[in-house]
């Protein structure tokens, strides 16, 4: 903890981009209060001005990361280091590298179209959208954080927007649901900081920078201590198996654009810190617990599918649907070879991708039925056929079919794991077996729902006068694209990731032998 | 003689510790009554404690002229007065240390950061004070000056350096307490309230001078310094009693588990900027004591009191803050959540490293400012509504948005959410006690942190989340705001600072960690310690 | 033995026998006047301790501060307070008596134990005798200067706070706004701590 160090600014280009991709929301939240008040609940102000900031944001995005940064390198690019408090080691230090680059991107188009997504958010919009932004901005410094407390500050940071967010514009068991997602959070987090401070301390002089930390080694008990605190602490976001129990609440009573931003940012946070911190950091006692990885995440698939049979709320179902899917993270993560952890990091943004689109989608419905329950729908497809259309389409992406992006990073998380010489032959097989009913578990329960919400008898309750609008037309649409597109032509997503992920592949070999 | 105690010859160690409590003792025991009367007594180390007593003075001849001059000129004064001892603490800063008053006290930069603090939080507890005061219609000059003779003894105690000044100090701040805490004297919980403190407080002060007899018993002087020399040559187990009775007075005065019995009571019933200032500057004092009292005098019982401090953080931290999970009244819940936040300074103390000690410092200043802002929040809540329950504050989003936000940002602050200050502070006490190994007192922290996160969610809840309709009466019915009633615009320059200060202090906090890491780097009474705890540590 | 050490230790012996008993009749005797009567006996008593260890300045102040003040105020407030008030029994009082005087003869085995292992440094400074006020008059304006002047400012806050809590006339008007107040607490009671006198 070195007082004396100068502030630095070590920027590639004159301009701090990633701060800027980062700080503009924030900077959007701060405007908010300065905002008219409501005086009719139909004011657009905040809305329009959210959406603004965000699709700047976005565009930002992607000028920088297709202009400035260059995906062939494995390295850390775009790097900012500001002393900010040397006193507790904490530095606004960003970078991006090929793990977070892909995140940022999902992230920021999440956002966007999760602000373009409340249109049916009419009390207190300055809060809303003033909690919308703050959270984008600490999703942002999450994924490209370079420096543990800053990391750990954005962690924590986001955690009383989404609390809000679920507790004010939530369904009608929102309090209970938001008052478990913030525990579950907060004891998570505390492993997290614990785990993050003893790496610091132990193995020479203090430092949270997580370059330095990552050329360090941490072998023996300290490694696999932290990495379990890691491992738990990370686990629940993503969420592992006895940990996720808050995830269905949160889920289910959140508003549509909130659990959108749930699963298809929240969720990544959790697979990206595993693969910042358990793998690339820990990479010894990673290669140690990498089974258990694997047995967990199986777990998670088979409970997840078992769970999504049991539930009768359609937004319930579609999260435990996502338990399902992130076990495929678990699995790629855990079989410790390049192609493991590419499949894995594309399972996370096409799982970002379709879950959003079928919260998305939910919601659509949900404004027209105003209900949620399976039983109580029927024979909506022929009141509303585009979302029909669209919740098949988003199901059928979701259930891995071939041409969408969740088959092509499911099936790189099988060759992954099948082609690890690591394991025996026998675990492979096995571990292939029950993941393969895993896949055959989702479309059953997926397609039933589908079956059960739009085809047999219309009931008359349900009044409904109109279809999806061009609105919700085009944000279905900027989410099934990019599943499509991945889908039939991988590359696009996997050239951003895959020096980074082939690297940390490499690295990880080099303590095998 | 002059500037034997100048930083630079102590830390340089110029003089070994024995080398210095021979001169000492030549001095109190040798010198001939001229000789004595001829040194150098330094008076300008307490001249921000001058100030502080001219306002008090002031204070009381402008309350002659009764109650409506009081009210008018009473806030001025007291303002010019803690300011310009503000200022010259700040110009004493960079002053070279000199003892005072014959060793009776020690104007070191830890003292001066004690003082700051007190003072400020005198300065804030006034800010919102008056309205206060008057809507309850008790006399304001009189309520003034009992507070600043308070601070007047919390400063002097921060900087005390003796027994008997350490003594009449803490019992000037004690009596002015038990006064302020039954101010309300028409209202049978504030005399309740006073008397259990003067009953509780009077039997620690009287712990307190047994365990001073004895100290001067074993070591012939009451200076702290002599003592902590003659402690450190002949350890006996009296010196162990003595601990133990000095130790009960200061954990009673920072209301550490289970030394905390008084304080719900007399937190419920006092005048709520009373509770403020207690909370804030009596307990500020209080550290401040405990620095010198048991780093300065036994540092030969090292390894006891911080065994016994470790004890009483893990209970405070424990206690305090499943307690305030049940708490219905306002008051009470930031009783018991300030018995927690003790229990987390603690941490600090424990470590007795230099990170531990300028956390404490730090961790102290950020909750100067959280919990004066939290405080004024609710006073401000209470003087239009009348009511400090919790469950009142459903749906205040709507009526009072200042309010809600203000208490929201203090409380998340408090709770340790970033990016407040609270973050910051809790954080580099918590890397500070890791990094000394005290894997106890952290984990206990964190798992105690999360759980004060839930119930200072919980109030947020109540304001922000509850819909229109299922406000409380109490906000039903909210008087429209207005500002221009005599005492509310200086609360709300308190308020609005509070939470200004709560919410962007903590990302611009480097300097306030480069004061503390200063504060402490420039007192020779921790560098000691330090120095003492890393040469046992080699051995 | 000379005469004069014979005569010393009858004295100290009779006068802590006076204390002790003194005080356990302060505790224990139920009439509050007695005790107040025997608190000023036991006063008296110390001040002859002080008396035969030669520090006849102390014992003087003793006798004009404990029993000429303190005690005549005591002995004061209780005759003022003439009130016989039937008190609540308190339940488990037995066992609070059993309990507390266990803890306190605890504390006492362990203070003699304490005492007697420690090695003493005997004997301490020889008495001044009639040079103490001298000595004390010194040591008050220089090394506790500071606790000297400041027990002035305790004292004069201790008188104001004194008039203030006393006295009669009350406000009854908000200075700022003038609306009537009655110097209560500004919250709400929602649970009275004590029982209300006036209202019942």
């Amino acid at each position: 903890m070195d007082a004396s160090l100068p502030i630095r600014v070590a920027s590639q280009g004159s301009v701090p981009w990633l701060s800027l991709i980062v700080l503009l929301p924030a900077i959007g939240a701060l405007l908010m209060p300065l905002l008219p008040k409501e005086v009719n609940s139909g004011s657009n102000l905040p809305r329009n001005l959210a959406l603004g900031i965000l699709l700047a944001d976005f565009v930002l995005i992607l000028g920088v990361f297709s202009n400035l940064y260059i995906p062939q390198s494995p390295e850390l690019q775009l790097v900012e280091r500001i002393n900010w408090v040397p006193f507790i080691g904490l530095e606004w230090s960003l970078g991006v590298d090929g793990i977070s680059a892909p995140l940022v991107v999902l992230s920021g188009l999440i956002t966007l179209l999760s602000a373009a997504a409340s249109w049916k958010v009419e009390s207190r919009t300055r809060l809303y959208f003033a909690l919308l932004l703050l959270q984008a901005s600490a999703q942002g410094i999450v994924f490209l954080s370079q420096d543990f407390l800053l990391f750990f500050l954005a962690w924590e940071l986001e955690l009383v927007p989404v609390y809000l967010l679920i507790a004010i514009w939530g369904g009608n068991r929102r309090l209970y649901a938001a008052t478990k997602f913030i525990l579950y959070t907060a004891l998570a987090s505390l492993l997290i900081l614990i785990s993050g401070l003893a790496l610091a301390l132990s193995g020479g002089e203090f430092t949270l920078n997580l370059g330095e930390l990552t050329d360090r080694s941490f072998s023996g008990t300290i490694g696999i201590l932290c990495y379990l605190g890691f491992l738990i602490g990370f686990g629940v976001k993503l969420p592992i198996f006895p940990l996720h129990t808050w995830l269905p609440d949160a889920h289910g009573e959140a508003n549509a654009p909130v659990s959108m931003l749930l699963a298809g940012v929240l969720l990544k946070m959790g697979g990206y810190a595993l693969l910042r911190f358990n793998v690339q950091m820990l990479p010894e006692a990673h290669l140690l617990l990498a089974p258990a990885l694997i047995v967990i995440g199986i777990v998670n698939i088979i409970y997840g599918a078992l769970n999504a049979f049991a539930q009768d709320n359609v937004k319930r179902r579609i999260a435990c649907s996502s338990v399902s899917h992130m076990g495929f993270v678990l699995l790629g993560i855990g079989a410790i070879d390049a192609l493991g952890i590419s499949g894995a990091m594309l399972q996370m943004i096409s799982h970002g991708l379709i879950a959003a689109s079928m919260f998305f989608i939910t919601g659509s419905f949900y404004e027209r039925t105003n209900t949620l329950s399976i039983p109580n729908m029927g024979g909506l497809a022929k009141v509303l056929p585009i979302t029909f259309a669209f919740f098949v389409a988003s199901s059928l992406a979701s259930l891995a079919l071939p041409g969408m992006s969740g088959f092509i990073s499911e099936i790189t998380v099988f060759l992954g794991i099948t082609s690890q010489d690591a394991f025996t032959s026998l675990f492979r097989a096995i571990t292939i077996f029950i993941a393969a009913i895993g896949l055959v578990l989702t479309p059953v329960y997926l397609l039933s729902m589908c079956r059960r919400v739009f085809f047999g008898p219309r009931i008359p309750a349900l009044a409904i006068v109109n279809d999806i609008n061009p609105r919700e037309l085009s944000i279905g649409l900027s989410l099934l694209v990019p599943t499509l597109v991945i889908g039939f032509w991988p590359r696009v997503a996997i050239n951003l990731y895959e020096a980074s992920t082939n690297s940390l592949a490499e690295a990880l070999m080099r303590f095998t032998t | 003689m002059k500037h034997r105690y100048s930083h630079k010859s102590l830390s340089n160690d110029a003089l070994t510790m024995p080398e210095m409590g021979a001169i000492l003792l030549s001095t109190q025991f040798m010198a001939a009554p001229d000789e004595l009367l001829s040194l150098s007594i330094n008076a300008g180390a307490v001249a921000p404690e001058g100030c502080v007593l001219l306002a008090m003075l002031g204070t009381l001849i402008v309350d002659l002229a009764g109650e409506k001059a009081a009210s008018r000129w009473a806030p001025p004064i007291c303002y010019a007065g803690l300011g310009a001892a503000l200022l010259l603490l700040a110009i004493q800063w960079d002053t070279p240390l000199e003892p005072s008053f014959l060793g009776a006290f020690l104007a070191d930069k830890l003292a001066i950061a004690f003082r700051a603090v007190v003072a400020l939080s005198t300065l804030l507890s006034l800010l919102i004070s008056w309205r206060y005061a008057e809507q309850s219609g008790s006399p304001v000059g009189e309520y003034a000056a009992i507070l600043l003779a308070a601070t007047l003894g919390g400063m002097l105690l921060c900087g005390s350096t003796d027994l008997v000044s350490v003594f009449v100090s803490l019992e000037t701040l004690s009596v002015a307490s038990y006064l302020l805490s039954g101010y309300m004297k028409r209202d049978s919980r504030s005399s309740e309230a006073a008397l259990k403190y003067l009953l509780v407080g009077s039997a620690a002060a009287a712990v307190f001078l047994y365990g001073a007899s004895l100290l001067y018993g074993i070591s012939s002087s009451t200076n702290l310094q002599e003592i902590g020399i003659a402690l450190l040559n002949s350890p006996t187990p009296l010196a162990a009693l003595a601990l133990v009775f000095v130790l009960a007075t200061v954990a009673f005065k920072i209301a550490a588990v289970p030394f905390h019995q008084w304080t719900p009571d007399v937190y419920e019933g006092s005048p709520t900027p009373v509770v403020a200032f207690l909370s804030v500057g009596s307990k500020a004092a209080g550290f401040a004591l405990a620095l010198r009292l048991l780093v300065g005098c036994f540092g030969a019982f090292d390894e006891q009191w911080k065994l016994l401090f470790t004890v009483l953080a893990v209970l405070s931290m424990s206690l305090g803050n499943v307690v305030a999970l049940a708490q219905s009244s306002m008051k009470r819940m930031l009783a018991y959540s300030s018995i927690g936040q003790a229990g987390f300074v603690m941490i600090g103390l424990v470590c007795g490293t230099e990170e531990g000690f300028a956390s404490m410092v730090v961790y102290m200043a950020a909750y100067l400012f959280m919990n004066l802002g939290a405080f004024a929040c609710i006073i401000l809540f209470s003087i239009r509504t009348g009511s400090d329950q919790i469950s009142d504050y459903a749906g205040l989003y709507q009526k009072d948005p200042l309010i809600t936000l203000g208490l929201s940002l203090c409380l998340l602050s408090l709770g340790g959410i970033p990016p407040m200050i609270g973050f910051f502070g809790k954080i580099y006490l918590f890397f500070a006690g890791w990094a000394d190994q005290q894997y106890l007192l952290v984990i206990v922290g964190l798992v105690t942190s999360v759980i004060s996160i839930y119930y200072y969610i919980s109030v947020i809840k109540m304001m922000v989340v509850k819909e229109p309709q299922e406000a409380s009466e109490v906000v039903k019915t909210y008087p429209p705001i207005q500002w221009k009633t005599i005492g509310l615009p200086p609360l709300r320059v308190a308020l609005i600072s509070c939470v200004l200060i709560t919410a962007i202090g903590g990302v611009l906090s480097n300097p306030l960690f480069q004061w503390a890491n200063n504060a402490v780097a420039g007192t020779p009474l921790l560098q000691e310690a330090i120095e003492l705890t890393t040469q046992r540590a080699l051995v | 033995m000379s005469i004069s050490n014979s005569t010393e230790l009858i004295c100290f012996l009779v006068l802590a026998f006076v204390v002790i008993l003194g005080s356990l009749g302060v505790v224990l005797l139920g009439n509050i006047v007695y005790s107040a009567f025997l608190l000023g006996g036991v006063f008296m008593a110390v001040a002859g301790l002080y008396l035969l260890l030669n520090a006849s300045f102390v014992a003087a102040a003793q006798v004009l501060v404990y029993v000429g003040a303190v005690n005549v105020l005591i002995l004061f407030a209780i005759m003022l307070v003439n009130k016989r008030e039937d008190l609540k029994p308190i339940p488990g009082l037995q066992l609070r008596r059993f309990l507390s005087a266990g803890i306190c003869l605890g504390l006492l085995v362990l203070m003699f134990r304490v005492v007697l292992i420690t090695p003493w440094s005997l004997p301490g400074p020889a008495a001044i005798g009639e040079g103490a006020t001298v000595r004390i008059g010194e040591h008050l304006f220089t090394d506790y200067l500071l606790p000297f002047e400041l027990a002035s400012v305790l004292l004069l806050m201790a008188m104001i706070g004194a008039i203030v809590l006393a006295r009669r006339d009350i406000q009854t008007v908000d200075v700022g706004t003038g609306n009537e107040v009655n110097q209560s607490l500004i919250e709400k009671a929602g649970t009275p701590l004590l029982v209300d006198k006036t209202t019942t």
